[in-house]
């Protein structure tokens, strides 16, 4: 679910002048980024996004609620006990937000892997919704021309293959400050001396994820006990162009296998790679039992890939 | 894998950020050069991954290096300089 309001990158220029529009673009693949106003907020988002999975499936059914977020409504309650009043979904089911941004989806997606495994959880309804653009600076040529606010909804049902899994997760906590909002929240007595706005390092994001994920991918491979000549595609989460082809040309990947649609769509934080898998199963280019790596990675530092056997509910 | 030389690496920074050559007259005319920003820098930590057969990519403090002295001092540091 994007919000209705985009632009196009090369419009920064006008309140930017020295930005090289060019150069940023080349870089970031992405032409394209999407913005909420005040009237719209992520959960807001993320509501209108379950809505469109909940039209063809019984809410009833829902026993567990994942609500993927770093934009939360409030800092508290939790904004997925509200998105359970306001779904109207039954009242005895399980809901919690996973704080977590571009990692988030996968990390959700492991939640209910792991709830449903266990028999904890039958169908479990993960939204990963953000509004990054709310705290990024209009002059902020690192964030300004690369995030986009948006949210995903997807539901994970169990069935009698495993067809989600292996996971491998990781966490590096040193790099808690190379992608953060400072202020505003305990470390400062939840006051804010100026904005509450995003900082990225992007030359520090950048060396984590070429140095971690192409390490996470090739052990995942060797826990599951396969190759690259087994996966159909790629769904890492859409940073920017040049992390892709940097992974890319890290794992020996054909280019080709690399799912990429952040041209149009910026980067989404967790919702980057639910829409790429939507949009690709729409485009018929996975289909029924393809096997798929998804990698998610950034804010915390957190990682996490797994192999799913992709497989469409009826 | 052959040892970067100090001249190899000022030749690479010269190409990641698109310094005219003929200009070059010492390192703190790279270092204070516009297109040394953070996508410069990008194209330097890339490049000099391909230059050492990517042992860069895990140099952490390579992020941070945002002149062509602390980039040799890491490097030297790590046995990948002459």
């Amino acid at each position: 679910m994007l919000p209705k309001n985009s632009l196009k990158v090369n419009s920064l220029k006008k309140n930017n002048p020295l930005w090289d529009m060019k150069k940023i673009i080349n870089k970031t693949g992405i032409n394209k980024i999407w913005f909420t106003k005040n009237d719209q907020t992520a959960m807001d988002l993320g509501i209108g996004a379950a809505k469109k999975v909940l039209k063809k499936f019984n809410k009833n059914s829902i026993d567990t609620l994942l609500y993927v977020t770093q934009s939360p409504e409030y800092f508290l309650p939790s904004t997925s006990c509200i998105i359970q009043n306001k779904l109207g979904l039954n009242s005895n089911i399980k809901c919690f937000d996973i704080n977590l941004g571009c990692s988030g989806f996968v990390y959700a997606l492991f939640t209910a892997a792991s709830f449903i495994e266990s028999k904890m959880s039958k169908n479990v309804l993960i939204i990963c919704s953000d509004t990054y653009t709310k705290f990024i600076n209009k002059s902020d040529r690192t964030c300004r021309p690369l995030f986009s606010d948006a949210a995903s909804s997807i539901l994970v049902s169990r069935s009698k293959e495993k067809n989600i899994g292996p996971f491998l997760m990781g966490t590096d906590g040193s790099g808690y400050s190379d992608l953060i909002v400072k202020e505003g929240a305990g470390n400062n007595n939840f006051k804010s001396k100026s904005k509450n706005e995003l900082f990225m390092n992007g030359s520090r994001i950048f060396s984590f994820t070429i140095s971690q994920i192409p390490k996470n991918i090739k052990k995942l491979f060797r826990i599951a006990k396969i190759d690259d000549n087994k996966i159909k595609k790629y769904f890492f989460h859409q940073g920017s162009k040049i992390i892709l082809n940097t992974l890319g040309n890290a794992l020996k990947i054909d280019g080709k296998k690399i799912f990429s649609n952040l041209e149009y769509l910026g980067n989404t934080v967790s919702s980057t790679i639910p829409f790429a898998l939507k949009e690709a199963d729409k485009k018929k280019i996975v289909k029924n039992n393809d096997t798929l790596i998804l990698s998610g990675f950034g804010v915390g530092l957190s990682w996490g890939s797994c192999i799913i056997k992709w497989k469409k509910l009826s | 894998m052959k040892l970067l030389k100090k001249e190899d690496l000022i030749n690479l920074i010269i190409k990641a950020i698109n310094f005219p050559k003929k200009k070059y007259k010492n390192t703190s005319s790279l270092n204070s050069f516009e297109d040394w920003d953070s996508i410069g820098h990008l194209n330097i930590m890339l490049l000099l991954d391909q230059k050492l057969s990517g042992k860069a990519k895990n140099i952490k403090e390579l992020a941070d290096a945002d002149t062509v002295e602390k980039i040799e001092k890491i490097l030297r540091k790590k046995k990948l300089l002459k």
